[in-house]
Order: structure tokens, then C-alpha cells, then sequence
């Protein structure tokens, strides 16, 4: 096509480029944010905002006032799940899921927290999805079904991945650009911050990207599973981690207590962990009762927990083989656990987001100078701006500043709504998309300069004022985490307001830009 | 009826994107399943291996439907490696593929 590799790879490279780049900055944006989706649930949760730090590897008493309560409460329930706090999460969660009632296609499930010391709270939860809505965003979008959602994101990722290796091979001068920052030129700023934040954080986002697609890899190329894996899909998953033995209730009480320190040391001692961090029962009060005991080591980069399968009495019935692992298994764990981070230290997190944020500016500015080549051909050739300019600006506004705008709206509005409001955590969300509907329409309307510099500066105000919203509406303020060394609760607050003063910043840059581009012609008001 | 030159360039492009997006994954898919038939490592290995390679094949098979001259090839290529794929597959599994 167009005659030559390097052209018909900037034909590609373009065109695939600007038709997914809003649908790839929202999963690069949420995908982002979910690096600190513990931090940002805690933080949504503030009754549990007043609990001394803890020794998270202490958990004995916590635990068994927790299988109490749900021996109490939750006998007749087909499971309970207990997840364990950790450093960056300090609460005790636990759910259950009653037993289906006639009628019901799915049993409902009821979730709750405790803080790690068992004694002196426990709290409901407030009715949100905290940080878990941004993570589940960046793969299954939302008011679409998740399947659907993740064949669209799906593609999107081979498109950045296509992407990505057209990106390369048209670029000539690697090396040179990795010292070219033209400021102030129109398109060929925005090509040198597209090229920058590309070549910059180059290893991440190939990572990132491969690593995306393999994360949903049996959803997005099950073929060679079914077709040639004894047994497919449930028989390659069956062998490879072979923990998963669903089994019925008996219909008879389980007639002596589990002994969960014993189970839980023989766990620890087993599989050379310091600490647990799930605990799965299935027929809880049932003599099949069947516990899986879960934890991950440390200082190992790996996505799969270890695992392993009990009986009530303590009997192992199946084990996570990671020992046994065959080199492609450990590559793939490898690969994962690089998507989603859980393994890494808070300093090297934020190498990641890092890594995320350029991957925001790379995919946005490269919207931008679609938009701006055109304007500066329009200014040229003396054309009026057509549909098509219209929409690309629209959407770059829309999206650019429209998700973080939504985002404050979203943490506002955990603050604001009533803490007993039907279905409340899905209200929080809704005004997270009407927010961006309504950007959308006002950007539509209008993308100049102007609209960008409004845009950025509600942003900067809504981030600059969250550490005061936060204080008039609970018992709690940034002054008070800080002595209580509460850092991530700190560090979020802190992080919106930096955010803030950047946004600032971008609005004092767009307003100056609107104020020069006054008197001259119309094109030129716009980026 | 003669088509314009415009939409030849269109129905071009169109025919690229569906070679690429549907044919090159058919023939991703039909390659994998070859590959982890004719690996010699167990089954386990195998499939997970051609798993973790297909998603780079598949970019090369798109990238490969837009570097070629002539908008057909993209469909010829694509579609001829899916073909020679599924037989190869057809006969190693006894004809029940």
C-alpha cells in the first residue's frame, strides 16, 4: 500500500492510531489509576479511616473473630471468602454467598470488613466500588456487558500493539529523538512530545501492552487449548493448577471444628510463606467443606498465588505445582504479574505509573497532532475546519480532560451522597459518566483553547479542594494521616493536589495560547 | 459498472481491515493450533508457548495486509496461510479438525 513499507506503515500507524486512541487513553488512565486501587478503596472507605497501623502479618485474632461472626451469621452460605489485610490495605474483608432461593438466578452476596485488630471495630461497608471501578473499567468498561467489553478493549490492545511496532519502524532517528523537544511549533511540539513519551518509556509500554493481551489470552485465542489439550479448556485448567475440585454439599454438618492453626501452618511451612493472604471455604458447615488456603511470596515476581486444597480435617487434596512449573507456564506468570504490579514495592509502583502516565500523554498527544496537522493544513490552504477536525478535537477534549474531571467527580461524590442511598455505589459511578457526557457535548460544541483552559481549571479546582472536602465530611483531614502515618490515605490526597497544581499549570499554558491566538484567524484558536 | 477512483481506494481499505482483522486471525488461530500440535514439548508447554507467540504473529499478519502492493494480496496471503494451516491441521489430526 502507498508504495513503500516505511509509507504504508505511517498510513497504518496513523489511521489506527486515531480511530482507537480515546478508547486506549481510557484504559491507559484507568489502568493507571488501578495501580493504587487498594490505596483508593481505602481511602472511599472512611469510617474504617480512624484504625492505629497495624503489624499486618499478626492476624490470629482478627481471624478467628471473623470466622465467628460468620459461623454466626452465614452457616447455611454455599461459600465465604476472608482476604487477609496486607501492607497496603490494613482491613480484614470477608463475604459470603447465601444459598440460590427459588426465583434467584444468581445468589446474592454480602461483603464486610474488620479491622485487624478484631476487638475494638468492625464496621459495615459503605456501598462503593472504590478503586476496583477503575480497574474493572480499563477491561470491562461499563453498562455493556464484560464479555463484549473485553473483545472491544481486546482489539484495541492489538492496535496499540500494531501500534507500537509501526511506531518503531517508522522512526528514523531513534536516538536523536530522545533529545528533541521543540517548544512552541504547533504539530511539530506535539510530534516531539508524541515521539518522547513514546521512546521514553518505549520497554513499558511494549510490556504493558503484550502483557495486557495475555492476561485475557484463553478469552482472546482459546484455540489451541481446545483443539489440541486433552481434555480443553477445563482439562488444561484442571491440570495446571489443580486446586479448582468443585465438590456438593452432603447435606450433613461438618461434625468437629476446623483446626485452622494447624491447616494454616502446614500451609505456611509447605509452600515457605511468611504470611497468608486469601481463605476460600466452600460448604462451610458441610462435612464436604473444602478450604483453599492462598498466599504470595515475597519478593517474587508472580501472578498465581500459591495454593492449596484441603478437606475439613486438614487432608491436602490439591496443590499450586510452581515448582513444577514448565518454562512457558513460568513466562506467563512472569508476564502477568509485570501487567498488573501486585508484587512490587510501593517505590517501584511508581516506576509503573510513571510508565502510565506517558503512556497517557503518548496515546493523547498523538490525537492532538492529528488534529493540529490539520488545522495547520486548513490554516495553509485557507479551508474552513471540516466535520471530521471538528470531531478528532472533541474527542481529544472530551477525553484528555474529561476522564480526570469525571474521576474528581467520582471521588466527590463518595463524600457527598448519602451514606444509605439505594444502590449508591452504582450512583457514584453514574455521575462519573454523566460528568463525561457532559464534557463530551460541551466539547462537541466546542474544543478551542479557551474550552481547554475552563476544562483544566475545574480540574485543578475540584483537585486543589479535595483535602478540604475530605475534612468537612468526615471525622478525619490530610493533617491527621500524616501524624497517624496513615501515608497511602496521605500520599492520595497529596498525589489530587499535585495533579491540581498541574492542571493548573496546563490551564495558565491553554489560556495564554487562547490569548495570542485572539485577532488572528479562527483555526488558530484551536490545538 | 466502473467504480470510482475513490471508492476503489475505499473498498481497498476495507478489504485490507477485514483481511487483517478476521482473516489474520483465523490464521493466527489455525497456526497456533499447528504449532502446538508439531511442538515436541508436553501438551501443557506447547500450548501455552504458541499462546504467548500468537498475539506478536498476529501484528505481523495485520502489518503484513497493509505493506502489500495490491489490496487482493492481502486477502490471497492472509487467507492462502490460513488455507495451507487448516490442511496441514486437517491431516495431522486424522481428518477431524
Amino acid at each position: 500500500m502507498r508504495g513503500s513499507f516505511f509509507r504504508s506503515m505511517t498510513w497504518l500507524h496513523t489511521w489506527a492510531g486515531l480511530l482507537t486512541c480515546w478508547l486506549l487513553f481510557l484504559v491507559f488512565f484507568a489502568g493507571t489509576l488501578s495501580y493504587f486501587r487498594h490505596e483508593i478503596t481505602w481511602w472511599m472507605q472512611p469510617k474504617s479511616h480512624g484504625l492505629k497501623p497495624v503489624d499486618y502479618t499478626q492476624h490470629t485474632a482478627g481471624l478467628s473473630r471473623v470466622l465467628n461472626l460468620l459461623n454466626e451469621r452465614a452457616p447455611d452460605a454455599t461459600s465465604w471468602v476472608i482476604d487477609l489485610p496486607t501492607e497496603r490495605q490494613p482491613l480484614l474483608h470477608w463475604r459470603y454467598r447465601e444459598a440460590t432461593q427459588p426465583g434467584e438466578r444468581r445468589a446474592s452476596v454480602v461483603k464486610g470488613y474488620l479491622s485487624v485488630d478484631g476487638d475494638t471495630q468492625w464496621a459495615a461497608l459503605l456501598d462503593t466500588k472504590g478503586g476496583e471501578f477503575f480497574y474493572r473499567l480499563h477491561f470491562d468498561l461499563h453498562y455493556i456487558s464484560p464479555m463484549t467489553a473485553r473483545w472491544v478493549v481486546g482489539a484495541a490492545a492489538m492496535v496499540m500493539l500494531v501500534g507500537l511496532i509501526t511506531g518503531l519502524v517508522i522512526h528514523r532517528r531513534i536516538f536523536a529523538d530522545f533529545f528533541t523537544f521543540r517548544a512552541g511549533k504547533g504539530a511539530k511540539t506535539w510530534l516531539d512530545l508524541h515521539n518522547l513519551s513514546a521512546v521514553f518509556a518505549l520497554p513499558f509500554h511494549l510490556m504493558i501492552t503484550y502483557t495486557g493481551l495475555l492476561t485475557l489470552m484463553f478469552m482472546y485465542m482459546p484455540a489451541p487449548v481446545e483443539k489440541v489439550y486433552p481434555g480443553g479448556m477445563a482439562g488444561f485448567f484442571s491440570d495446571q493448577n489443580p486446586t479448582f475440585k468443585p465438590v456438593a454439599s452432603a447435606g450433613r454438618p461438618l461434625s468437629q471444628p476446623v483446626d485452622w492453626q494447624q491447616l494454616i501452618g502446614h500451609f505456611k511451612d509447605n509452600k515457605e510463606l511468611a504470611a497468608i493472604s486469601r481463605i476460600s471455604i466452600d460448604n462451610p458447615a458441610d462435612i464436604n467443606a473444602r478450604i483453599t488456603l492462598y498466599g504470595k511470596a515475597d519478593g517474587v515476581i508472580a501472578h498465581y498465588a500459591r495454593a492449596s486444597l484441603y478437606d475439613a480435617s486438614g487432608e491436602v487434596l490439591g496443590t499450586t505445582r510452581e515448582a513444577q512449573f514448565y518454562a512457558a507456564e513460568r513466562t506467563a506468570n512472569t508476564m502477568i504479574a509485570l501487567h498488573t504490579a501486585q508484587f512490587s514495592p510501593w517505590s517501584l509502583r511508581w516506576l509503573f505509573v510513571v510508565g502510565g502516565i506517558l503512556g497517557c500523554v503518548m496515546v493523547a498527544s498523538g490525537g492532538i497532532l492529528w488534529a493540529r496537522r490539520l488545522v495547520e493544513k486548513n490554516l495553509r490552504l485557507g479551508r474552513p475546519p471540516g466535520w471530521n477536525l471538528r470531531l478528532v478535537q472533541g474527542m481529544n477534549l472530551a477525553t484528555v480532560v474529561g476522564l480526570p474531571l469525571s474521576a474528581m467527580v467520582y471521588l466527590y461524590l463518595n463524600r457527598l451522597l448519602p451514606a444509605g442511598l439505594d444502590v449508591r455505589a452504582e450512583w457514584e459511578i453514574n455521575g462519573f459518566f454523566i460528568s463525561f457526557a457532559l464534557t463530551l457535548v460541551l466539547a462537541l460544541i466546542r474544543a478551542d483553547y479557551k474550552s481547554w483552559a475552563l476544562g483544566w481549571l475545574l480540574v485543578a479546582a475540584m483537585a486543589l479542594a479535595l483535602p478540604m472536602v475530605n475534612a468537612m465530611t468526615t471525622n478525619y483531614h490530610l493533617i491527621a494521616y500524616l501524624q497517624s502515618r496513615q501515608w497511602p490515605l496521605a500520599a492520595l490526597e497529596l498525589c489530587v493536589m499535585l495533579a491540581g497544581i498541574l492542571a493548573l499549570w496546563g490551564a495558565a499554558r491553554c489560556a495564554k495560547s487562547a490569548s495570542s491566538a485572539s485577532g488572528q484567524s479562527l483555526s488558530q484558536a484551536y490545538c | 459498472m466502473k467504480l470510482s477512483v475513490v471508492s476503489l481506494y475505499s473498498f481497498g481499505v476495507l478489504l485490507r481491515v477485514i483481511s487483517a482483522a478476521v482473516v489474520g486471525y483465523l490464521a493466527t488461530s489455525e497456526l497456533a493450533v499447528l504449532c502446538a500440535r508439531i511442538l515436541p514439548l508436553a501438551p501443557l508447554e506447547s500450548v501455552l508457548s504458541v499462546m504467548l507467540f500468537s498475539f506478536v504473529l498476529y501484528a505481523g499478519l495485520v502489518m503484513w495486509a497493509f505493506y502489500v502492493r495490491h489490496h487482493w494480496r492481502a486477502l490471497t496471503d492472509l487467507g492462502g496461510l490460513w488455507l495451507l494451516a487448516w490442511v496441514f491441521n486437517y491431516g495431522l489430526a486424522g481428518g477431524v479438525a
